[in-house]
């Protein structure tokens, strides 16, 4: 919402009384800025060597006004004219005086990088971002090797709440999900069986694929996105608030106190909700078949053992603790990173969300890629 | 749009009664502040100044009483009034409360941006103008708030606080957090910009240095109410044991 009162009317602000005489005359406030700034800019100097202006008619000024008035004057004199300002009453002298004793220093503006520079700063810049997260997963590992030698010093009680928040509140989302991708498998998968009469393979596939892939996959992903984000807010919080320098002073060790509590909650917890989602995928795969595609509960129940074997429910469960380290790394990681002010830490919540599920993925690939290679 | 002159009460408060949470805050509190003063709101901790002064800037609205701010009843404010009555006031909030994500000078440019038509070109200017009006550097416009110390923090928020130029001032605190030095500096630039810029200031502060230097007049809260308003002399020669205890305290200065 704009100022109104732009739109009442004045007398033009500078009248020429006579050659070489100006008169100032109206309100050369904040609210006139943008027009007597117009009207400053239009102004033809007249030839004669000195000018005068007389403020006199001013009937308000604010610094706005005050600081046009003496760009105008400095205009005239760097365009070789003798100005001289005269009539400023005393309350509206004393503001000019103010004004012209602080002319604004231009603010040097950030200096141009050529994209080819930039491109290289940004280079060294990532690559010094992934030593560093290698640096802190070592100094991590290190932690952690430290602690099972001092077990009474782990934070017990912060791993549980961090089970609880993790795990146990999760369960009703990564169940509904899980379920209901179990059901668009079976869908998609069995109107292709059923063309083959193969109708029964829809255990085989609803069981594979989501205790191989889907199960693991779709898990991490939401525990990124609602546990990771919440870890790398916690402690960048932290950081903008000094407390993490309150905990070295101290004499603690943050990622002791911070990051191990953490990673011994999703490394239980990730395995278990995998389990509980392989559990769901399957019940929702089995539902759509009953209705679907004339496989009964019983028929699909016993074919089940037949199809999932014990190798590709562990294969798809050793995957769970790999997602876990991936999550609870990145997300401190960026929380540490963070610095300065509050959008930072939004931005660095965002990037903790977004590198957590792209490393995730990646692993997951080459889970793939090393499976297939070693033929199971 | 100067009326303060023809208004000599800027800010008038009327039986101003609130409670928060069923604690009463405020019980009868009236006082008139009057035009081109420097008024100090002063009070122990939890005597509800800072209750008072969100109240004046409506962020906050009293349980019952009238105040009215540059003439206007709040009570009885539009959101267009509003809108127009808010450009006319400033305030510096005791941590500065500057946009973190922002530059000094974008901070500055802020409001020039929201409340007015200006071309970037004399928006840019007048922020520069106000960085210097306030003793910074034109480098330190180029910075963040989180790269500053807390007294240059403090001026920057003043500058920002005075961009639009308001005919009235809030200040909460603006000593808190600096070192005697700095402090000082502080009032002399807070005095110096009130008397060139015609300001009615208005500040909460527990600074009795502060109070001696720069206050016309003193409004001390205690007991829920108004314990003492009117000159700094007089109210400093108060019978009255809160005032005798905040003036004449240990902590009180060795002039007073």
């Amino acid at each position: 919402m704009k100022d109104q009162a732009d739109q009442r009317k004045q007398p033009p602000p500078l009248h020429s009384t006579a050659e070489g005489h100006l008169l100032c005359q109206g309100e050369w406030t904040l609210a006139f800025a943008a027009a007597i700034e117009n009207d400053l800019e239009k102004f033809v100097w007249p030839p004669a060597p000195a000018i005068s202006i007389e403020a006199s008619g001013l009937k308000q000024l604010d610094t706005a006004g005050a600081w046009l008035l003496f760009r105008f004057a400095e205009k005239g004199r760097r365009a070789g004219k003798e100005v001289t300002l005269s009539g400023l009453s005393a309350k509206h002298a004393s503001l000019f005086e103010l004004v012209s004793a602080h002319p604004p220093a231009q603010a040097a503006s950030p200096a141009y990088i050529n994209p080819l520079a930039r491109l290289g700063m940004r280079a060294v810049e990532e690559g010094s971002t992934a030593l560093q997260f290698l640096s802190f997963t070592g100094e991590t590992a290190l932690a952690s090797v430290r602690m099972i030698s001092s077990a009474q010093r782990f934070r017990w009680r912060d791993m549980a709440a961090n089970i609880e928040s993790a795990g146990f509140q999760a369960l009703p989302i990564i169940g509904l999900l899980t379920f209901l991708i179990g059901v668009v498998i079976s869908y998609q998968g069995g109107v292709q069986l059923q063309q083959y009469g193969a109708s029964i393979y829809i255990t085989d596939l609803v069981a594979l694929s989501m205790t191989r892939e889907f199960a693991p996959l779709i898990t991490a992903i939401l525990v990124a996105g609602r546990t990771g984000s919440a870890y790398t807010a916690q402690i960048a919080t932290m950081q903008v608030t000094e407390e993490i320098d309150a905990i070295r002073v101290l004499g603690l060790d943050p990622v002791e106190l911070l990051v191990l509590p953490k990673l011994a909650a999703l490394l239980i917890v990730m395995p278990l909700l995998t389990l509980y989602a392989d559990f769901l995928g399957i019940l929702g795969g089995m539902l759509m078949a009953g209705l679907m595609l004339d496989v009964s509960s019983t028929a699909f129940l016993q074919r089940l053992p037949a199809a999932l074997t014990m190798e590709s429910y562990l294969i798809g469960i050793s995957k769970a603790p790999v997602f876990a380290v991936i999550i609870v790394m990145v997300g401190c990681y960026q929380g540490f990173m963070a610095k300065g002010s509050a959008e930072n830490v939004g931005a660095r919540t965002t990037s903790s969300v977004v590198l957590a599920i792209f490393l995730v993925i990646i692993a997951d690939a080459l889970f793939s890629i090393v499976f297939s290679w070693i033929g199971i | 749009m100067k009326e303060s002159a023809s208004h000599p009460n800027v800010i008038e408060l009327r039986r101003v009664h609130t409670r928060l949470g069923g604690t009463q805050i405020h019980e009868d509190i009236n006082m008139a502040i009057r035009a081109n003063e420097v008024t100090a709101l002063v009070g122990g901790s939890g005597t509800g100044k800072s209750t008072l002064l969100r109240a004046m800037l409506m962020l906050l609205r009293p349980t019952s009483g009238s105040i009215k701010v540059l003439g206007q009843e709040l009570a009885a404010i539009d959101d267009q009034g509003l809108h127009l009555l808010r450009r006319r006031i400033g305030m510096l909030f005791q941590y500065s409360a500057l946009f973190s994500g922002m530059t000094i000078l974008e901070n500055i440019a802020f409001p020039f941006k929201e409340h007015t038509d200006l071309s970037p070109k004399m928006i840019r200017e007048l922020s520069c103008l106000k960085l210097g009006l306030v003793g910074l550097a034109a480098e330190v416009g180029a910075k963040y708030p989180s790269e500053l110390s807390g007294g240059m923090r403090k001026r920057a928020g003043l500058a920002r606080a005075l961009a639009l130029d308001p005919e009235l001032l809030f200040l909460d605190e603006p000593t808190s957090g600096l070192d005697p030095v700095s402090a000082s500096a502080l009032d002399d630039l807070i005095l110096e910009l009130q008397h060139s810029l015609a300001l009615t200031v208005l500040m909460v502060t527990h600074d009795l240095d502060s109070i001696w230097k720069m206050a016309d007049r003193v409004a001390m809260l205690g007991r829920g109410t108004l314990v003492a308003f009117g000159g700094l002399k007089e109210v400093a020669a108060s019978p009255d044991p809160l005032v005798r205890s905040f003036f004449h305290g240990d902590r009180g200065p060795k002039n007073g």
